[in-house]
């Protein structure tokens, strides 16, 4: 065992972030769509189905695909978006555990964007439903 | 005969005696009055620890005086006032005071023997959090004995604990005391995140860490994200509150719900805070009585870190009667439902585990409790599904059926692992075991008496029974069923007194206990002292005693890493985050007074300013600040020179940067910092989004002319590069910065001065133009953003001067650098957090129109 210097700290950040891009995706998926959603309605766009709820619509399609393209693509290719992220190659000995951690995580997410968008296209967006 | 010694061990035996006895007098505790300056975490984790379990017993008496009151129809035992505030100090006892707090006792105390780390990195800002949070819940708790408590329920909506619903200083109690208590469980939290991350021993790979240090990192996480989200409530209700700045009333523009969303984005992930540790204990405890390894380890990583994102993403699921659209309806109700995946992944993993076991699973206290916590959990979510279905939600919404669910979700998933714990992990600190006889006796009590007293809630809320009525009439028909629900608490209570009783008889605090008892696989139940482990292993898998069956004897023996003290001081190995590579030896801070006398400060300058002292107050907040800044004085120790740690491993003794622990922890502050103010700019939306048309309000000031905003920016912009340039000015070591030795200095007061005026340019644009916080919502939430850029400002200030003072006396220069790193770090993200905040009150408004 040899010592390691302080690029290794560096990279160790950019590798944890690396096995959370699934989540961190899914946050910026639920921040966008409940965003724009909220938006639209109290703007009173949303009470048009022929205007508003088009667009609220549109933007969490939209969002949904883009979010699980970019999850799905680092799930198929894990040692690119390493190289992107933390700058270096995956740890030789610790590849198998960290990719596989990255992947479940990442198959979780695109199943939790995949429900979440589901509301957008069967929902009234601004209606309450009581 | 002669011991033989492995050649391939880290360090050849046998170790000289001198090694020990010096380990023992550097690591030894304080006797006497001093043992209040304690920093090793094995008496601090368990004086913790004992400080909270008083708060979950004073909780549970509050309990059952609810109970006896409900007992029976028409009951006048409590008086409806004092009702209210008992169920408000209970619920808020149970989760500030005991279920947040014990987690982190727990984590102080085992992680460094989890990991066999000397301490965890920071013990005075431990010793810190714990002391704050003794002294601050204590007069918390207090409050109910003089009718000073608060009574709006563990969340304290507004309107109802607005000065006109709720007069008095009861609410300002929950206010100050709680926001004071959660900035302790933050400084917990950077203390176990940067423990985790780098104080593993060498070869402890991510892959190779315990199921708990993978709880306890998301756990941490979870809180630098949850918690400034109800820190920024607290402060926007306590300004209303004392100062009448309108977030909260609609009449000015502002909305109650506002409480709502910030509190329960903070609240729902609670629940997983309080969960996922415990969820942790389990997956040690369950290999260890199952006799073999834990089955989907990656699945249960990949669960936890699951749970802690998706919690992020459920907390209108509390909200689902307030009115909110339907497709927001469908989406949380979604996401809610979706949440149980993860975790249904690791009830089976444990089920799997139980049934792969080489041996039967040992039926012992521990996992009489932990089955217990299974049943119990499983019902919990399950009806946690139900109330995800919003139709359900809406029936039964605030009755008993939710007090019954939130019960079974935290008693059982909480609980009943934490009563696990006490029986599994006692040997580790306590020269006996606890009985296993009177053990029993109290898991079966507090099985029996949880069901008795919480299944009958899910019949008496759907018959109609609401949260928080102080009594009901006898025509209802709840009598019988909440008589039950009153003899199943007396009986959990027994329970609970059994366990007391075997505490009393036979824990005693102290080394010496039986090795092992369990034959557990994991680092903690290797010999440990004062010290912690004589030699750190080095780690080759998940079950090193299991794998490794001479390591306990090695590394008692010294022949591990580290089996002495090299520079005289306490210290601990810092290894890299993923692949735990030693990379320098850590010197850390030994006993002190300056963490207890900051944390006496700091609770009175925020409990006296509830009572409104406010001179007294400010006298305390600035003898906080000195203990702090003394604090900070004594650490940062020179550079003592490479050391050998053993395979001929020689590590320095000093690091800046990115590989400092320090850094990290900085680093880590900054989220919580970014989370704040991510909160507040969610919070000014939020009130425009509820009322585009009074942002401004007709007939309020105009925003100031753009050159303020600019000025301001100048200002943060030119004191970065100061600090900047300061950096690149750093003396070499022991040298000064000739031919002008104060420039230096010079330069960071300078950029400190530039932060003080950039938030003063701003607070006076908005002056001169006549803005008045009280008068409306967006004029307090335009005032916000100063306030909140003008506390990291202060904060900033204070280290800029700090290291001022670090550089003059020569204790700062090019390589002992970690003091400015941190103001640099800090004085960035305070300019980049103005900067953002000058964008969006003087951008937004002019781009909306």
């Amino acid at each position: 065992m040899r010592r390691t210097g302080s690029r290794s700290n560096l990279q160790g950040m950019g590798t944890l972030v690396f096995m959370l891009v699934g989540p961190i995706v899914w946050t910026v998926h639920l921040t966008l769509i409940y965003g724009s959603q909220s938006l639209l309605c109290a703007l009173n766009l949303g009470e048009d189905r022929s205007a508003g709820n088009a667009a609220i619509i549109a933007i969490i399609l939209v969002a949904t695909a883009v979010c699980i393209a970019a999850v799905g693509f680092s799930a198929a290719r894990p040692g690119f978006v390493h190289a992107l992220i933390a700058r270096a190659d995956l740890p030789a000995d610790q590849a198998g555990f960290i990719v596989t951690i990255m992947r479940v995580l990442a198959w979780l997410s695109i199943l939790a964007m995949l429900y979440a968008g589901l509301g957008a296209v069967i929902l009234p967006a601004c209606g309450q439903l009581r | 005969m002669t011991q033989q010694y492995p050649a391939e061990l880290p360090n050849k035996g046998p170790r000289p005696k001198e090694e020990l006895e010096e380990l023992e007098r550097i690591w030894a505790t304080p006797k006497g009055f001093k043992l209040l300056t304690v920093v090793n975490n094995t008496v601090v984790g368990t004086i913790y620890i004992g400080a909270a379990f008083l708060f979950f017993v004073l909780a549970g008496i509050l309990a059952l005086l609810m109970r006896t009151q409900l007992a029976v129809a028409d009951n006048n035992f409590l008086s409806q006032d004092l009702y209210n505030q008992i169920f408000t100090v209970h619920g808020t006892t149970m989760m500030f005071l005991f279920a947040v707090p014990i987690v982190e006792a727990l984590g102080v105390m085992l992680l460094p023997q989890m990991l066999a780390a000397r301490d965890l990195p920071f013990p005075r800002l431990s010793a810190f959090a714990m002391w704050a949070y003794i002294i601050g819940g204590l007069v918390f708790f207090s409050t109910i004995f003089y009718d000073m408590a608060p009574k709006g329920g563990w969340f304290m909506y507004p309107p109802l604990t607005l000065t006109e619903y709720s007069p008095g200083n009861n609410a300002d109690f929950w206010l100050l005391g709680i926001g004071f208590i959660e900035i302790s469980a933050i400084a917990g939290a950077i203390e176990i995140i940067v423990g985790v991350l780098r104080t593993r021993p060498p070869g402890m790979t991510l892959a190779k860490m315990p199921v708990f240090a993978w709880a306890m990192l998301i756990f941490a996480a979870m809180i630098v994200f949850a918690f400034p989200a109800v820190i920024l409530a607290t402060m926007l209700l306590e300004l209303e509150r004392s100062f009448g700045w309108p977030f909260f009333t609609a009449a000015l523009g502002g909305d109650a719900l506002l409480w709502q969303h910030l509190f329960w984005f903070f609240g729902h992930p609670e629940v997983y805070i309080i969960f996922l540790p415990a969820a942790g204990l389990v997956s040690m405890m369950v290999p260890t009585m199952a006799q073999t390894p834990l089955i989907g380890y990656r699945l249960i990583v990949v669960a936890l870190i699951a749970t802690g994102f998706f919690s992020f993403g459920l907390w209108v699921h509390h909200m689902f009667t307030t009115g909110i659209p339907g497709l927001s309806l469908a989406f949380f109700s979604a996401a809610s439902m979706a949440v149980a995946i993860p975790s249904g992944i690791q009830v089976f993993s444990w089920i799997a585990t139980i049934a792969a076991g080489k041996r039967p699973f040992r039926i012992n206290v521990p996992s009489l409790f932990i089955l217990g916590f299974l049943f119990i959990f499983v019902l919990g979510g399950l009806t946690g599904v139900m109330v995800a279905v919003v139709p359900f939600d809406f029936q039964a919404h605030d009755t008993y059926f939710i007090v019954a669910h939130l019960h079974y979700v935290l008693v059982g998933g909480m609980v009943f692992p934490l009563f696990a714990t006490f029986y599994y992990w006692a040997p580790m600190v306590s020269r006996k075991m606890l009985s296993e006889r009177l053990g029993r006796w109290a898991f079966w009590l507090m099985f029996i008496g949880f069901n008795t007293a919480f299944f009958p809630m899910h019949i008496t809320g759907l018959a109609g029974m609401p949260r928080r009525v102080w009594t009901y009439s006898g025509y209802l028909g709840w009598d019988l069923l909440n008589s039950i629900s009153t003899a199943g608490a007396f009986i959990m209570a027994t329970g609970v007194l059994v366990f007391i009783i075997d505490l009393i008889r036979n824990f005693r605090l102290g080394g010496g206990g039986p090795e092992n008892p369990w034959n557990a696989g994991t680092l903690e139940f290797l010999p440990t002292d004062v010290y912690s482990t004589r030699s750190v292993p080095h780690v080759t898998s998940r079950e090193p005693l299991w794998d490794q069956p001479d390591l306990a004897q090695q590394v008692r023996e010294g022949l591990h890493y580290l089996p002495n003290a090299p520079t005289g001081r306490r210290e601990t190995i810092i290894t890299s985050v993923i692949e735990a590579k030693p990379q320098y030896l850590m010197q850390m801070a030994g006993s002190s007074w300056t963490h207890v006398a900051a944390a006496v400060f700091t609770a009175g300058c925020f409990l006296l300013l509830t009572i409104k002292a406010v001179a007294i107050a400010l006298i305390s907040g600035v003898l906080a600040i000195v203990s702090f800044i003394v604090w900070g004085w004594q650490l940062d120790r020179p550079d003592q020179g490479e050391v050998d740690i053993g395979s001929g491993i020689r590590l320095p003794t000093y690091m800046a940067g990115p590989s400092s622990h320090s850094w990290w922890a900085m680093v880590i502050v900054m989220l919580v910092a970014a989370s704040l103010f991510i909160s507040y700019i969610f919070s000014y939306l939020y009130l425009w989004i509820v009322s585009p048309e009074v942002w401004a309000p007709a007939g309020s000031p105009a925003l100031p002319p753009l050159t303020y905003p600019v000025n301001s920016a100048i200002l943060m912009v030119f004191g970065s590069v100061l600090v900047y340039w300061a950096g690149k000015r750093l003396p070499a070591a022991g040298r000064l910065d000739l031919p002008l030795p104060l420039l230096t200095p010079a330069m960071l007061i300078l950029a400190a001065a530039f932060l003080a005026g950039s938030v003063g340019v701003e607070v006076l644009g908005h002056l001169r133009m006549g803005l008045d916080p009280s008068a409306n919502s967006y004029s307090a939430m335009v005032y916000m953003g100063s306030f909140l850029t003008g506390q990291a400002a202060f904060a900033t200030i204070i280290l800029c001067a700090f290291a001022c003072g670090r550089l003059v006396s020569k204790r700062l220069d090019q390589k002992r650098s970690v003091t400015f790193d941190n103001a640099a770090l800090l004085y960035w993200y305070t300019a980049g957090q103005g900067l953002c905040g000058l964008v969006l009150i003087h951008g937004f408004p002019r781009v909306i129109g």
